[in-house]
């Protein structure tokens, strides 16, 4: 029983102190934030008319056709097939509607990666580590998809 | 002991071990993705968000805490893998009339904690942020996507061989990967087990140098006395143990049960199946 006891302790140390690490990132995460979100503020202040012409620029040069693509890749087990919705020359979203040969907790964390994408609003993101072939696959399938919908502008 | 109830066992046994192969053949790998997450995370000084890999860490530690290693000796699917080799060998071997190579007992208890350092390996890989530089060696990666078809095994020429040379292990010992390799099990057998259904024996009621029970099982566990029913992380819960023992000494931690009754081992396999439904794996 002496045995249970201490692996019991060790295992409820472990998670406090995961439980801690998390707690200090976030602080420290908001901290910066406030930081970043006031720096924002004053440049955005600052260059309000010259926001507006870049906006104009980015206006200018659509690249990408609106509508929905498709695009597909190979995956784990099988093919990864993705839907990128265009609007206004945007990657509006990028939606996985087949995947059948991934496998469930790998396909979810891979799907981190859509943020990212539309973020980026490009489909040269970094793979999501531990579910490298599933990341792979979203990313390849949306880049063939972009390029549909390049083409279909063009 | 009654032979047929045996055989029932043993056929429930093959035959969950069957369909988690089929259904659940990534549970083991997700779970330990979620071990290497957590350290990779750290390492890049990252917040540990509870992502699908952490959900099946926690989830199958929990279970474990509960039931013991039930899920190595019953749903893990590399785990019923070796099994399946070591059987074949076995067979192979008799029907050929030749004695089966084993593994001595001495090496095997060295080996054992070889575990801890294959855990210990990787989980540094991935703090000091080089583990996907060592992608291609994983035996586990291979087996993975030999079982899902996926034959593109360029990359992945060492973890191949890796898994070749496991293969002849699995032959000389049952449970060879579990017991001296994984680092999965290396952190399930560092988790403690409520003394529930864990096993012990009655020792005073032992045939002087019997140790049937020790040759049987495939960790080697000696086990201990009632009245000390310390939970042992090298057990797989295969639960052959307590068909061999001749006097019928070996029963778990709740009173009045063996540990090897079907509905207890049916009811075992239908918490993890309702955990592996409810995690959506």
């Amino acid at each position: 029983m002496k045995d249970f006891w201490i692996k019991l302790v060790s295992v409820l140390i472990v998670g406090g102190i995961l439980l801690n690490y998390n707690h200090v990132l976030e602080a420290r995460q908001k901290d910066e934030q406030i930081l970043e979100l006031t720096a924002e503020l004053e440049s955005a202040r600052a260059h309000i008319e010259t926001k507006a012409e870049d906006q104009q620029d980015a206006g200018g040069i659509l690249l990408m056709q609106d509508g929905i693509y498709e695009g597909e890749a190979q995956g784990f087990g099988g093919t990864v097939k993705v839907e990128v919705s265009i609007e206004e020359g945007n990657i509006k979203d990028v939606q996985v509607v087949e995947a059948e040969g991934e496998d469930n907790a790998y396909l979810s964390m891979a799907k981190d990666l859509i943020p990212e994408i539309l973020e980026a609003q490009s489909a040269e993101v970094d793979l999501v580590s531990g579910a490298t072939f599933s990341s792979t696959a979203i990313r390849e399938a949306t880049a063939q998809a972009l390029e549909k919908a390049v083409q279909s502008n063009e | 002991m009654n032979k047929y109830d045996k055989k029932v066992r043993v056929r429930l046994r093959a035959a969950i071990q069957v369909i988690c192969f089929i259904f659940f053949p990534s549970v083991f790998t997700a779970a330990f993705s979620g071990v290497k997450y957590i350290f990779t995370r750290i390492g890049a000084g990252e917040a540990v968000g509870l992502t699908s890999f952490t959900s099946v860490l926690i989830a199958l530690c929990i279970y474990t805490f509960v039931f013991g290693r039930f899920f190595c000796g019953f749903a893990c699917a590399f785990g019923s893998f070796g099994d399946a080799v070591h059987a074949l060998y076995v067979t192979v071997c008799k029907k050929l009339k030749k004695k089966p190579v084993k593994l001595s007992e001495i090496w095997a208890k060295r080996l054992t904690f070889l575990k801890y350092a294959v855990l210990a390996l990787i989980v540094l890989a991935c703090f000091g942020g080089v583990y996907s530089q060592m992608q291609g060696i994983s035996p586990w990666d291979v087996f993975s996507m030999l079982r899902a078809g996926n034959f593109a095994l360029g990359g992945y020429i060492p973890g191949l061989a890796v898994l070749l040379l496991l293969l002849i292990g699995m032959c000389v010992q049952e449970r060879f990967f579990c017991r001296f390799f994984c680092p999965m099990g290396a952190v399930f057998s560092l988790l403690p087990v409520l003394p529930l259904f864990s096993l012990c024996r009655d020792r005073e009621n032992c045939i002087k140098g019997c140790s049937g029970c020790t040759k049987k099982c495939p960790s080697g566990i000696e086990l201990v006395p009632q009245d000390a029913p310390a939970a042992q992380g090298n057990c797989f819960m295969c639960l052959k143990c307590i068909d061999t023992c001749p006097k019928g000494n070996i029963h778990c931690g709740l009173p009045g049960l063996k540990g090897n009754e079907l509905w207890l081992t049916l009811m075992r396999a239908a918490a993890l199946l309702l955990l592996f439904l409810w995690l959506g794996i």
